[in-house]
C-alpha cells in the first residue's frame, strides 16, 4: 500500500513538474534562435534555404 | 465392481448397443454468422448422435465435467457447527446447465443436521450458499402455463432451466443417475434465495443464504485452509486499498487535465492590423501554377514570457468558401524589437518588408522567433465504397515563448486556386499543458484495473473464491 502511495505521488508530482516546466514543448525565442543559428551555420550558401511547399496536400486516399 | 459394470453398460448405445464415443458436429449458426462446432456423443456402430438434451451425452462427457472435482472446500464426512447447528456432509451432487456446451457446473453438498434434516451447501462460481428445506405458505406449479405462484408471488416459468447430474457421490437421499434431468427455478424473495427443483418424481423447495468461505472454514474447522484463506483475504484487501489509491490518482490527474484544458486566455488583437505584402502571385513550376500571398499581422501584445501558447489556424469560410482545393501555410512569429533591429525604419514599408521576408531564411541571424507550417485541404473521389468527400480546415501548434513583448505574425500562403489572403484565421492563446496529466491518467487507469482485478482474483486456495 505504501508503494502504491509513493507511485501515485511520484506520477502526479512528475506530471505536474513536467507540465509546469514545459518539458517536451517546442521553444520559441532564444531557444529557437540558437537552434536555427546553428543549422544555418552548417549550411552552404544557397543550399538549404526554405523551398515553399506547393505540391498539394490532402488525405491519404489521393496518395499525395 | 458392480458400479463399474453399470457404468460400462451405460456407455452403450440404447438403439444398437454399440459403443458411445465423444464426437462433434459443425453447423452454420445464423445468430453467430459463422460455423460453430458443438460436442456430441455418438454411437460408433449406428452413428446415432446424442446431444446435450440426452442422458447419454452426460454419461460420455461426465469425466470432462468433473475433472476439477477435488477443487472444493468441502469433502465427504466433514463435520462442523455453523450458526449453532451441527452438520455432517454425507453426499455430493454436481449439476451441469443443460443449455451450455462449455462446463457450467455447480456442486450441491448434502448434509444432515443434528435434528436429522437434510441441508445443502451449494458451491457455485466461487460462492457458497447454505440451503435448508422450506415449506412455502402457498405454491401452485400447474394452474398457469406461464408462471408459478409461490408465497403470493409469481415466478416466470421461462426463468427455469434444466440441470443434469454429472456426479453423484456419498449417501444421498435417493439414487441419482448420471444425466438425470432436474428443472430448476432460482429466485430471491425478501432477501432470501430460493430454489425449486422439479424432477419427474418430486418437487423440492429450499431456502438459503450466502455464507463466506471464512465462515465455512471456521464452522468445519478446516485447518488446512485457515492460513491460506487469511493470507488470500489479506492480499485481496491490500489490492483493494491499492485500487482506491490509484482511483484517487486517476481523479486528480483527470481534474488537472480538465482544468488545464479549459484554462486558456486568448491574446487580443492578433488580426487587428494587417499588411498584405503580396496577393495571389502566380508561381509556376513543373507541376503547374500555384498562387502565393504574404500577409503581416500585428503588432500585438503578448503579455507573459516563459509561458505556453497555442496558435491555431482555420479557414474563415465567411470570407471565402473552401472547396476541392488545398492551401499550404507557413507562419512566423516575429518580435517587433527584432524586426526593427533588422529593417530599421522599413517596418512600415510593405516593399521593404516583402524583400525582408523573401530573404528571411537566408539570414545568418534568425529574425523570426518561431515557425509553424501546415495545410488545409478539401478533396473528393470514388473508391470501392463509393463516393467520399474529406477535408481538414484547421490545425494548431503549441510553443513556449520565453519573452513577453510586441509581436507580428507573418503568413506565407500557397494555394492551388486564387484565394483571399484574409480568409485564414489566426488565434493565439496562452494555455496550460495537459498531455502529461492525460498520460498519467492512463497509467493510473491501468494500475487501478490491475489492482481491482487482483483484489477479486488473488487466490492461494485450491478452489475458486469470489468476494471475501
Amino acid at each position: 500500500m505504501i508503494r502504491s502511495l509513493i507511485i501515485t505521488l511520484l506520477l502526479t508530482g512528475g506530471a505536474a513538474a513536467l507540465t509546469m516546466n514545459y518539458i517536451g514543448y517546442s521553444g520559441a525565442g532564444k531557444e529557437y534562435h540558437k537552434k536555427v543559428r546553428n543549422e544555418r551555420k552548417s549550411l552552404r550558401a544557397g543550399s538549404g534555404y526554405y523551398v515553399p511547399y506547393h505540391g498539394g496536400s490532402g488525405s491519404f486516399r489521393t496518395g499525395k | 465392481m458392480g458400479d463399474n459394470k453399470e457404468k460400462l453398460q451405460a456407455l452403450k448405445c440404447p438403439s444398437c448397443s454399440g459403443d458411445l464415443v465423444k464426437s462433434s458436429r459443425t453447423y452454420y449458426d445464423d445468430d453467430e454468422e459463422e460455423n460453430v462446432t458443438v460436442p456430441l456423443a455418438k454411437c460408433v456402430q449406428c452413428n446415432t448422435e446424442y446431444d446435450q438434451h440426452t442422458q447419454e451425452y452426460y454419461e460420455v462427457f461426465a469425466d470432462e465435467l468433473t475433472a476439477d472435482r477435488d477443487s472444493t472446500i468441502f469433502k465427504l464426512g466433514l463435520k462442523g457447527n455453523l450458526k449453532g447447528v451441527q452438520y455432517e456432509i454425507i453426499g455430493r451432487l454436481r449439476y451441469q446447465d443443460e443449455e451450455e456446451y462449455e462446463k457450467a457446473t455447480w456442486d450441491e453438498w448434502v448434509a444432515v443436521n443434528d435434528e436429522g434434516s437434510y441441508h445443502y451447501f451449494v458451491e457455485e462460481d466461487g460462492e457458497i450458499y447454505s440451503y435448508s428445506e422450506y415449506t412455502p405458505e402457498s405454491i401452485d406449479l400447474e394452474s398457469n402455463s406461464s408462471y408459478i405462484e409461490f408465497d403470493g408471488r409469481n415466478i416466470n416459468k421461462s426463468d427455469g432451466y434444466k440441470a443434469r447430474i454429472v456426479l453423484a457421490d456419498g449417501e444421498l437421499p435417493w439414487q441419482p443417475e448420471i444425466g438425470e434431468a432436474v428443472l430448476c427455478y432460482d429466485f430471491k424473495n425478501g432477501g432470501k434465495h430460493y430454489t425449486i427443483e422439479q424432477s419427474e418424481e418430486e418437487v423440492s423447495i429450499t431456502q438459503g443464504e450466502r455464507v463466506t468461505h471464512g465462515e465455512i472454514i471456521e464452522a468445519f474447522n478446516i485447518e488446512s485452509f485457515k492460513e491460506i484463506y487469511q493470507q488470500t483475504v489479506k492480499k485481496r484487501s491490500e489490492f483493494q486499498w491499492k485500487s482506491r489509491i490509484y482511483l484517487i490518482g486517476m481523479c486528480l490527474s483527470f481534474a488537472a487535465a480538465v482544468f488545464s484544458c479549459f484554462s486558456s486566455t486568448p491574446v487580443k488583437g492578433v488580426m487587428n492590423t494587417k499588411q498584405i505584402l503580396t496577393s495571389n502571385e502566380p508561381v509556376r513550376d513543373a507541376e503547374g501554377t500555384v498562387y502565393s500571398s504574404q500577409v503581416l499581422y500585428g503588432p500585438f501584445e503578448i503579455s507573459h514570457g516563459n509561458a505556453l501558447y497555442d496558435v491555431g489556424f482555420a479557414v474563415n469560410e465567411s470570407v471565402q468558401n473552401f472547396s476541392l482545393e488545398w492551401q499550404s501555410i507557413r507562419m512566423m512569429l516575429v518580435s517587433e524589437k527584432r524586426l526593427q533591429d533588422t529593417i530599421k525604419d522599413g517596418i512600415n514599408n510593405p516593399a521593404e518588408l516583402k524583400d525582408l521576408f523573401e530573404e528571411i531564411d537566408a539570414m545568418p541571424e534568425p529574425v523570426e522567433s518561431f515557425i509553424i507550417t501546415g495545410d488545409f485541404w478539401d478533396e473528393e473521389g470514388r473508391d470501392s465504397d463509393g463516393y467520399w468527400h474529406e477535408s481538414d480546415l484547421s490545425f494548431s501548434n503549441d510553443f513556449v515563448l520565453d519573452e513577453a513583448g510586441k509581436y507580428y505574425v507573418y503568413l506565407e500562403l500557397y494555394n492551388n486556386k486564387i484565394r483571399k489572403p484574409e480568409a485564414v484565421l489566426v488565434e493565439i492563446s496562452k494555455v496550460r499543458g495537459y498531455r502529461y496529466y492525460i498520460t498519467v491518467f492512463i497509467i493510473f487507469f491501468i494500475l487501478w484495473g490491475i489492482s481491482k482485478i487482483r483484489s477479486r482474483s488473488y487466490n492461494e486456495l485450491p478452489f475458486e473464491m469470489s468476494g471475501m
